[in-house]
């Protein structure tokens, strides 16, 4: 109380002075002005804290709508008996984070990662699960980019895997374009190399860096160094095409799938099927 | 009031311009919640939890969901290595497992965009269920959409949701340090470390572990912690440190300390649990920077030399 009457004290003798307001001063000198507009703001203030403090509260969403609402508490946990024998039911969680019920535990998630953010995977660029090679001539290198995404804000590590399930095919013919063994017929679904002569045929990608951390295998380090597609019908393991050890989100990097044909590729349409797998470490 | 309507018209266009104009970009984007669930539990009882597949892209994604055991792969990274089937003292594990949405068996899922869909696994353990552990992946396997009309190829995606169960009233953990080791001899730093624990048990464990570096003083110089990792039981896995690495490869443990002088101890503590048990190791490392140390010397006989001849002169 003394204080503000000190406060009005100041700013009585201040208008008197005709100094400039301290606070205000492209505001009119109307005392009882000033004192609405530091109303105002103490109101905003208190207004700022409360909307920043958290809520708790459980949304659920489907395409239809979104439910809000306090928590969830489920209700089939408890000892159930028949004949011959008991059953402790435990379940459900609402968030990650332990969870223990009679006779077990239920932990979602890593213990030393607190976050609720999905581990994803995402594909873009041209074609996006559709990778059109359009016409292909002899000797004519065709080349399409992607960008593969990862989020991985709930694990800490992760690795992205590519296997074929077998070369580019033309199923009504049976013939194929190979999978590449580039230049120097060296390279393999797991170590890249040079693949820039016209003259080596066959299918085959290879993983550039996007950004400041390099998520791709050391074997791309080169340009141009290419890698055939693990081919699982020839009994070969998915190989890693990216993998990070960190939490982050958007950890990119930019695949290239070329295709090389020679002149006595018979036409046709050939098409294959690639799979991504993105697991997490445990 | 012509131009004002004038002026308008042209803000509302340049606005919907910018936001009209943008090209659509039709992703493919699958997610999963949690990446890990780890359940620890004695039998008989009745394991609920959920797992969410999210799809943020613009398209439908249809897939397959299917349970794929796994063991710890041999280079100690945390990854899995799939197996064709379960392994442990319980043949029929895989008939207690299962996966359902709303009470219904599930074996393939269509996840509409911009949603997700939650689904629940479920492990039935009766009274007579023997101890031991299960690891599994729950996989979502999308389906590609074909055709023939070009040449293509045609991707899909499988993301996976890894499941560490234990089963048994007695779990404490069994293990040691397999592997810590530092260099001998250094000229400077950075010093890397490399620490692995073994698990001899039947029972996966999440170990705690530090290591703190002394100076020959005996003073506290330095602290690394070190993550709580999930090791799988009989297997071997290295423990990383806690910070945020600048490759993309794990984050061993590294003192980051450049200027080095004199004998440093380096001890690791590691306990297998809140509960113990407790190992710690000790190893020594002596740093002599012999390049600092001889530009020292030469520069300073080059400098008595002078000195002398200078003297030696003026005298």
């Amino acid at each position: 109380m003394r204080y503000w009457k000190r406060l009005k004290a100041f700013v009585k003798k201040e208008r008197k002075n005709n100094k400039c307001f301290p606070l205000l001063p492209f505001f009119d000198y109307n005392e009882g002005m000033y004192y609405k507009v530091l109303l105002t703001l103490i109101l905003v203030l208190i207004g700022a804290y409360v909307a920043t403090r958290p809520t708790f509260a459980l949304n659920m969403s489907n395409s239809q709508w979104i439910l809000q609402m306090g928590s969830v508490n489920n209700n089939f946990a408890g000892l159930k008996s028949g004949s011959g024998y008991t059953l402790r039911d435990t379940g459900g969680q609402v968030a990650p984070g332990l969870y223990s019920g009679t006779g077990g535990k239920v932990r979602a998630g890593f213990q030393y990662i607190g976050s609720l953010i999905p581990f994803s995977f995402k594909i873009s660029g041209e074609g996006v699960t559709s990778v059109d090679f359009g016409i292909i001539d002899p000797t004519n290198p065709v080349t399409r980019t992607q960008t593969l995404s990862v989020t991985n804000g709930s694990a800490h590590g992760f690795v992205v895997t590519i296997a074929e399930n077998h070369a580019l095919l033309d199923p009504p013919t049976g013939s194929s374009i190979p999978d590449t063994t580039c230049n120097a017929g060296d390279c393999t679904s797991t170590t890249a190399t040079l693949w820039d002569s016209i003259f080596a045929y066959g299918f085959g990608y290879r993983c550039d860096q996007v950004g400041v951390t390099n998520y791709c295998p050391t074997d791309f380090a080169t340009t141009n160094f290419y890698r055939p597609v693990a081919n699982t019908s020839l009994s070969q393991n998915p190989a890693t095409v990216m993998s990070g050890a960190n939490v982050g989100r958007n950890m990119q990097v930019q695949i290239t799938y070329k295709a090389n044909i020679s002149t006595s590729q018979g036409a046709g349409f050939y098409s294959n099927v690639l799979t991504y797998v993105l697991t997490p470490t445990f | 009031m012509k131009k004002q309507l004038t002026i308008l018209s042209l803000v509302t266009l340049f606005i919907g311009g910018c936001f009209g104009a943008q090209k659509a970009h039709a992703d493919f984007s699958l997610g999963v919640y949690p990446p890990i669930t780890t359940i620890t539990t004695t039998a008989p009882n009745i394991i609920n939890t959920v797992i969410s597949f999210s799809n943020t892209g613009d398209t439908p994604i249809d897939g397959d969901l299917r349970i794929v055991p796994f063991k710890a792969s041999d280079d100690g990274t945390g990854l899995p290595s799939y197996m064709d089937h379960f392994t442990g003292p319980d043949a029929q594990i895989a008939q207690k497992i299962s996966l359902s949405i709303t009470n219904a068996p599930v074996t393939s899922l269509t996840i509409p965009p911009q949603s997700k869909r939650d689904v629940t696994l479920t492990v039935t353990l009766p009274e007579n269920e023997p101890d031991g552990d299960y690891y599994f992946s729950v996989i979502y396997t999308s389906k590609p959409i074909t055709n023939n009309q070009s040449t293509s190829t045609f991707l899909n995606a499988s993301i996976a949701s890894h499941v560490l169960l234990s089963i048994g009233a007695n779990h404490k953990p069994q293990g040691n340090i397999d592997t810590f080791d530092t260099p001998i001899f250094v000229t400077g730093g950075p010093l890397p470390i490399t620490v692995k624990v073994a698990n001899t048990g039947n029972a996966f464990f999440a170990p705690r572990g530090a290591i703190t570096i002394k100076n020959m003083f005996g003073q506290t110089v330095g602290a690394i912690n070190l993550l709580p990792v999930n090791i799988l039981a009989q297997s071997i896995r290295d423990l990383p440190s806690d910070e945020i690495s600048n490759t993309s490869e794990e984050s061993k443990p590294v003192w980051h300390e450049k200027a080095l002088f004199g004998v440093y101890q380096v001890q690791l503590s590691v306990a297998l649990s809140d509960q113990g048990p407790l190992y710690t190791q000790t190893r020594y490392v002596i740093a002599i920077p012999w390049i600092a140390i001889g530009t020292i010397i030469i520069m300073s006989l080059l400098g008595l030399f002078i000195f002398l001849r200078v003297k030696k002169r003026t005298s």
